[in-house]
């Protein structure tokens, strides 16, 4: 166990998943991830090979090319780096080769700004990635690890990003497990792929598909990526006897939610402070549980259906937005589930801090409204004490 | 290449002859090869964008796939090949 | 017709990286492929960075496959061009070969970096104003192990360039001029004619550049001295797309040929 921050979590994880191939772009949040890397490999403790490109977008490129030719990849982004790539991404992912990437979440300019937003990584749904988000160093460290089996799945076979907040988890420091290098080679099998670039036996990847051809290779990641689901279920599971962490063997996670009559729905490191308001008004009487969701893609409607369907109202806090309709998290909860209390509260953009009386706050008003009936629509929440806000750090998750 | 799951598609090609279809019908004209002037320089073969010249004991075209473009009749340095129109 | 060059030069052992250009097209419709290397197809501008992840990892699986990103002047001298100096910097193990029609001809023939002053493209349809960027000068300031210059109308000084950049470690450059009779608006037979045309009339420099020193080849010797060169005329007349010029324009683009010489002439010293 170590005292590390979450870009840390995530460099130690790329060394002990033996990756062949980095290639690196600095960006605010991310860099302190590939400086970590560069270290390692020069006082040899890392064996990949960093690649030290001009862009994000050949950051991506040489990843990929490292990875078809038959290597475990990874390279890490942030807000403009993240759609500079946008391009390479969609290609890896039609690619079908895995890769794993990690994105410090910060916000997208213009104008320019810092701090953490989800709105980059969520921006990247559309595209066949896998994508998780971590809340706490342990976590991201854990995901990454867990992305490289997953990605190389063969019931999957997509490349997978791992999102944590920029800053608020990426510059942490909280109480990591670190798990030997021995325990993560028995996890983590050597590297499969659906196809390799050899001159042995020559195969081309991309030249023209025909239409309908077309349709059925996009149909197919669907069909992959809806099969992730048990994919994901069962690395977790494995996964848990390393860390002793239990919470893996499930894609998203619950928090005194089955007997709570309201639920709120959020993902990233600010689970934490609601987790801590969500005990405080228990306290006081409302009946208040959390849903974390961990995993945007694959979406588990099982799960999510199955853990919400019978709470009398659902609140859920985004972290990020889509312009004129409303945070990703409230638009895909809505579509899985039809539930005529289901409202969203837009708020932490631009790095906006949210504290535990935040929280408060805004699930008490919610709860205020459910019990009218009135839980429903797109609000967006400023803290009060707008500049005096405290970093808090994430906790660990115990049921 | 992993086939066990039948919904897994991935974008590859494997390098075959006829990626294009048949060019041989895109001719307008065709290279017709004179035996008798043919010095088998193979300065044909080498420029042939198409690969569909071929050296063996004689030099012949692969009509199947020939375009037709006349870049052998122009530099056969013998003049042996002319470009004759397709009936 | 050069893609068939790189074949005969560099053997089985390769791996082909083709960015978005006539060459994706060329390669014919999945699940065939008419080329017999192993193919990456990728988008514009990352020929070169996938060409660097490529060649360490197959450096990881101890493999000594080559390396060749087949890229368009379009991708060579616009988009890609922060990518290619940027694997140059880094002196990358791999063979980039930018194959020159003059213009982005697989959309239909608009104008790229690297069209010449005076050129009709569906862009520039009363001809280029700007001269052709001269992307072999800049790829030398570079400092790179090996450059070479080529074009399709001499094949065997083609495959000998590849054939020794084959053997070199580092970052090689090498620029084909393909003539596209489509595009430069002549008959397609005459593809290999206006290919030697162009070296002939000093318009198309053959180079090669190794360690720090330029060496013009055999093909060019007679440029150095403007007695000897043929005229321009020969190599603009015959394609139509320089058929509007003025004389100011002819003018301007012997001037364009004679600085390109003093420059090289420059070099060799």
């Amino acid at each position: 166990m170590k005292i590390i921050s979450g870009n840390e979590a995530v460099a130690l994880a790329v060394k002990l998943a033996r990756v062949g191939v980095v290639g690196i772009y600095p960006i605010t949040p991310q860099t302190s991830i590939i400086e970590k890397l560069a270290e390692m490999k020069a006082n040899g403790e890392l064996g990949a090979d960093i690649v030290r490109v001009e862009s994000e977008h050949a950051a991506m490129a040489s990843t990929f090319g490292a990875a078809i030719a038959g290597v475990r990849a990874f390279t890490a982004t942030a807000s403009q780096g993240l759609l500079y790539m946008h391009e390479m991404t969609w290609w890896v992912a039609g690619s079908r080769v895995p890769v794993v990437m990690v994105v410090a979440t910060r916000a997208v300019g213009a104008p320019w700004n810092i701090w953490d937003e989800n709105t980059d990584f969520m921006s990247e749904r559309d595209s066949g990635w896998l994508m998780t988000f971590a809340s706490n160093p342990q976590e991201a460290l854990d995901l990454t690890l867990q992305a490289f089996r997953i990605s190389e799945d063969e019931r999957v076979y997509l490349p997978m990003m791992v999102g944590m907040d920029g800053f608020i988890l990426s510059h942490m420091k909280t109480n990591v497990i670190i798990p030997s290098q021995d325990e993560v080679d028995l996890f983590l099998p050597p590297r499969k792929q659906p196809f390799v670039l050899d001159s042995e036996s020559p195969v081309g990847m991309g030249n023209i598909f025909p239409p309908i051809e077309y349709m059925k290779l996009r149909h197919s990641i669907h069909e992959a990526i809806v099969h992730s689901e048990e994919v994901i279920r069962e690395v977790g599971t494995e996964y848990q006897k390393i860390t002793g962490i239990n919470n893996y063997s499930t894609l998203n996670v619950k928090y005194k939610l089955d007997d709570a009559d309201y639920a709120v729905v959020l993902m990233g490191a600010w689970a934490g402070d609601a987790m801590e308001a969500i005990d405080e008004l228990r306290k006081q009487g409302l009946s208040v549980g959390l849903y974390r969701i961990r995993y945007i893609r694959p979406w588990s409607e099982e799960e999510i259906t199955s853990a919400l369907k019978d709470k009398k109202a659902i609140l859920v806090i985004d972290r990020a937005t889509s312009m004129g309709r409303g945070g990703p998290l409230y638009l895909e909860l809505k579509s899985t589930l039809h539930h005529e209390q289901m409202c969203d509260v837009v708020s932490g953009l631009g790095g906006v801090l949210l504290n535990k009386g935040d929280f408060k706050e805004i699930i008490s008003r919610f709860v205020e409204r459910a019990k009218q009936g009135n839980a429903k629509g797109v609000t967006w929440y400023y803290p009060k004490g707008g500049e005096k806000v405290e970093l808090r750090s994430p906790r660990y998750v115990e049921e | 290449m992993n086939l066990q799951y039948d919904y897994q598609y991935f974008p590859i090609s494997i390098p075959d002859k006829g990626a294009g279809g048949k060019t041989g019908n895109w001719r307008v004209v065709k290279p017709v090869i004179s035996k008798e002037k043919c010095i088998q320089c193979k300065a044909c073969y080498l420029w042939c964008p198409e690969s569909t010249i071929h050296i063996d004991n004689g030099v012949y075209v692969d009509y199947e796939y020939c375009k037709g473009c006349g870049v052998c009749a122009s530099v056969c340095p013998v003049k042996a090949i002319s470009m004759v129109m397709e009936q | 017709m050069a893609m068939r060059m790189v074949g005969m030069a560099l053997g089985n052992d390769v791996a082909l990286i083709v960015i978005a250009g006539c060459s994706s097209v060329i390669q014919g419709l999945a699940p065939k492929n008419s080329y017999n290397f192993p193919v990456l197809n990728i988008a514009f501008a990352a020929g070169p960075p996938a060409a660097s992840g490529m060649w360490r990892a197959y450096r990881q699986r101890n493999k000594n496959t080559t390396v060749v990103v087949w890229a368009g002047d379009g991708g060579t001298a616009d988009i890609g061009f922060a990518s290619l100096s940027g694997a140059a910097e880094r002196n990358e193990n791999f063979i980039y070969i930018c194959v020159d029609n003059e213009a982005y001809m697989n959309s239909g023939g608009q104008r790229s970096g690297s069209t010449p002053f005076g050129a009709y493209t569906s862009t520039t349809p009363e001809g280029k104003k700007e001269n052709k960027k001269e992307i072999m000068f800049i790829m030398m300031d570079h400092n790179i192990p090996y450059l070479a210059t080529a074009s399709v109308g001499y094949p065997h000084d083609f495959v000998n360039k590849l054939r020794k950049a084959k053997q070199i470690f580092g970052f090689k450059y090498v620029q084909v001029l393909a003539p596209d009779p489509y595009g430069w608006m002549f008959d397609p037979s005459k593809t290999v004619e206006v290919g030697k045309l162009a070296v002939q009339t000093c318009y198309w420099p053959l180079i090669e550049y190794e360690n720090g020193k330029l060496i013009v080849s055999p093909e060019s010797l007679h440029c150095l001295e403007k007695s000897t060169r043929r005229p321009l005329k020969d190599f603009l007349q015959i394609q139509g797309r320089f058929k509007r010029i003025t004389e100011n324009e002819y003018k301007a683009l012997e001037n364009y040929v004679d600085s390109m010489w003093d420059k090289i002439k420059k070099l060799i010293e």
